[in-house]
């Protein structure tokens, strides 16, 4: 894909995110002149942006969103929740443009008159607006519209400044910032205007940028036409450098700008000088791979320390210390690149808050959508795959859980339902709440439903408690609806949720009271999905063990297990260890032969060794939870599947001894 | 006169007027491979800064003044 409209996706995207996230702050705190300021920079940038890509119906759109908000600004229009839910639409509008031109590289056929239904909705709200922008309209070609003068106010003075901020660290500390477009036939009247910019008094710094977006090619020149713009700071009054423009009149912009006040920019104009490096996921995971086998190798490393030991004991300690620093360094590396994989979940969710937007007005509800910890960082990976099974839950939400408002307002509740999903970090684990204070789920109803389709009888429904039965939408083939919506009714159900966050080694949990609401609680892991696994085999039978609860696998001779009080135990590295068969552990005969294969750990608090009959390969793989008949089984912390088809058990090592 | 072209470098020497945009254009235009210094030019007209600003990369050396040299971005002493 071109390099450019792909960051544009990225790019773009950001500022809707800006923009709706400053217009929720807008609607929960009224006239609060920093998200306003916000929400006009994000517009004003986005405008700018598809501008490039000569996306004309979304510029279109942006230019008159842009002047609301800038009339806003001024206090010339009111700005309420009208406002608001309007330029909401406006800029879902163009991120669904956006969806679409990254889908089919075109914006939608229709999307001419789509946003001149949408210019028309904006213009009602500023009555006035109407001729301006029709001229703006017509002069939105050569890159300086009626508006772009007006709404160029102090936002560029204030960006230019913390743009140059590095060299004006010797500048006073009030300037004057001035923007020169001196108009194209200037030089016919012998005008020269680089020569009035420079001077200027007590000028600082002069810059010269193309006019339009970029310079023309040599082949297009036309040398005595000014395609150039001057900008420059001046330690002198405004006054004074208004006097030095003064025969280039309606041509000059003027302000005084405090560097304090300009050193504090908007969040995001400053965020978008960060040196930020945009790499390839696969690159990533490269680094990844390649680091777990760094870890295996230097494992390796610490069995030949200990064995160089015992013929040469000052080489064996000096191998040793270097295993240590390469372990430190590794450790170091592997959490670093976590923390390269980890994304805010704000990004895989941007889409959410538009969805629950249209989906509620599709279905004639209204719903006060929160979204609350977004800013929680997760692996990568599971932040890519949730985006599925949170909009199938929130779906639900609004179709099943959301009353009418007039039967919100009836039964003594708010008329718009209120949603809140919610990220919280517990450990290694995040917590995902989804709760509306909705019609809750009638436990009654999901009996009859599970019974009527035969997922369960009737005895058994009718034994069951609430909360299980309600557990009971979870199974496959279940689902409430009474009619198929166009919204919920897709033929996928619940069990698809549970078994994508199942996917995710997460579980699923339900709470619903009828009346009051339904809460729907994910417990998901942070880190990476796969877990490296040591195969071996006990008693015939091969299981799974984390390689993170294992310190070192070893090869002695049975002999030198002995007998130690009711067990067994050999020495290792001049400690006695005690020695347990993970076969008789498990229920089987205790390991024999000649050569004892043993599995270090220190899971339990203190070193064991676990004595196996033979070590197998390392794998990567996904561990499934372990649940129903499995879960029961203390020490089998989950399953996953073999490459053959079978099915491995991984055993919990620190559960098993305790 | 102000441009001078010798040995594959076009010089801009002293006070660069409007019209010299002109004949700086076609050289550029003409002479693709040359490169440009512009180091003892005084005075620079917008309509030939503009032109070198256009060209950018092909300037050897910048204006030594140094708030001519600020027009490209850079200092003369990053040259």
């Amino acid at each position: 894909m071109d390099e450019l409209l792909a960051q544009f996706f990225v790019e773009g995207r950001d500022l809707v995110q800006r923009a709706t996230a400053d217009l929720g702050l807008l609607a929960q705190t009224p006239g609060d002149g920093s998200a306003l300021d916000s929400a006009f920079r994000a517009v004003h940038t986005l405008k700018g942006s598809v501008a490039v890509f000569g996306l004309v119906p979304a510029e279109d759109l942006l230019h008159t969103a842009e002047d609301i908000l800038d009339r806003a600004r001024s206090g010339q229009i009111p700005f309420d929740g009208r406002a608001i839910h309007r330029l909401q639409r406006a800029i879902d509008r163009v991120d669904a443009w956006i969806d679409n031109l990254e889908a089919t590289t075109a914006l939608p056929r229709d999307a001419g008159s789509v946003a001149a239904a949408h210019i028309g909705e904006l213009r009602e709200l500023a009555p006035q607006l109407g001729d301006a922008t029709a001229a703006g309209e017509g002069a939105g070609s050569d890159g300086r519209s009626a508006t772009e003068r007006e709404a160029g106010d102090a936002t560029w003075a204030a960006e230019w400044f913390a743009a140059e901020s590095a060299r004006l660290l010797e500048a006073p500390k009030t300037l004057t910032v001035f923007r020169y477009r001196p108009d194209r036939d200037c030089f016919f009247r012998g005008e020269d205007p680089l020569a009035l910019a420079l001077a200027v008094p007590e000028l600082i710094l002069l810059r010269a940028l193309p006019s339009e977006s970029a310079w023309p090619e040599l082949g297009d020149f036309e040398p005595f036409q000014c395609v150039t713009r001057l900008e420059g700071a001046s330690g002198a009054s405004a006054d004074a450098v208004r006097a030095a423009f003064r025969l280039a009149p309606g041509q000059v912009e003027i302000h005084r700008i405090d560097r304090d006040e300009a050193q504090a920019p908007a969040p995001g104009a400053r965020r978008a000088r960060e040196t930020i490096l945009r790499v390839e996921a696969s690159r990533v995971d490269r680094l990844a791979d390649g680091l777990g086998e760094l870890i295996v190798a230097v494992n390796g490393l610490a069995r030949l320390s200990g064995e160089l030991a015992k013929s040469d004991p000052a080489r064996g300690a000096e191998l040793r210390a270097i295993h240590g620093q390469l372990e430190q360094v590794s450790n170091r590396l592997q959490r670093d690149i976590g923390a390269v994989r980890s994304v805010p979940l704000a990004h895989a969710l941007r889409r959410l808050p538009r969805l629950v937007r249209e989906i509620a007005e599709t279905l004639g509800k209204t719903v006060d959508f929160r979204l609350r910890g977004e800013s929680l960082e997760v692996d990568k990976r599971i932040a890519d795959v949730l985006f599925e099974p949170l909009l199938h839950l929130v779906r639900n939400a609004i179709d099943h859980g959301a009353e009418q408002p007039e039967d919100r307002v009836a039964a003594g509740k708010e008329p718009a339902c209120r949603i809140t999903l919610q990220f919280e970090r517990a450990g290694d684990r995040i917590l995902v709440r989804l709760s509306d204070d909705g019609r809750g789920i009638d436990a009654a109803a999901v009996r009859d439903t599970a019974v009527k389709r035969g997922l369960i009888g009737r005895e058994a429904a009718e034994a069951l408690s609430e909360a299980e039965a309600v557990r009971m939408i979870f199974l496959p083939g279940f689902s409430t609806a009474g009619a198929v919506t166009s919204t919920s009714g897709r033929g996928v159900g619940m069990d698809a949720v549970q078994a994508a966050v199942e996917e995710l080694r997460g579980t699923v949990d339900i709470a619903s009271a009828l009346g009051t609401g339904t809460t729907v609680e994910l417990g998901l892991p942070v880190n990476a999905l796969t877990t490296r696994l040591l195969v071996v085999e006990a008693g015939g039978h091969r299981y799974g063990i984390a390689l993170d609860q294992i310190a070192e696998t070893v090869r002695i001779d049975a002999s030198e297990i002995a007998l130690a009080g009711s067990g067994e135990a050999c020495v290792l590295r001049d400690r006695t260890v005690p020695v347990v068969s993970l076969s008789a552990l498990l229920g089987g005969d205790r390991a024999q032969g000649g050569v004892a294969r043993l599995i270090v750990t220190e899971a339990s608090g203190e070193r064991v060794a676990i004595r196996v009959d033979a070590l197998g390969e390392r794998i990567d793989a996904v561990v499934r939870p372990a649940t129903g008949l499995l879960g029961s089984l203390t020490a089998v912390a989950g399953s996953t599947l073999l490459g053959d088809g079978k099915i491995l058990l991984i055993v919990d090592l620190a559960e098993l001894l305790a | 006169m102000s441009v001078v072209h010798e040995n594959g470098v076009i010089r801009l020497v002293g006070r660069c007027a409007a019209d010299d945009a002109e004949t700086l254009l076609n050289l550029l235009v003409d002479e693709t491979d040359a490169t440009i210094d512009a180091s003892d030019v005084s005075k620079l007209h917008l309509a030939v800064a503009q032109l070198l600003l256009a060209c950018a990369p092909r300037i050897r050396n910048l204006p030594a003044d140094p708030m001519l040299a600020q027009l490209f971005g850079r200092r003369s002493a990053e040259r």
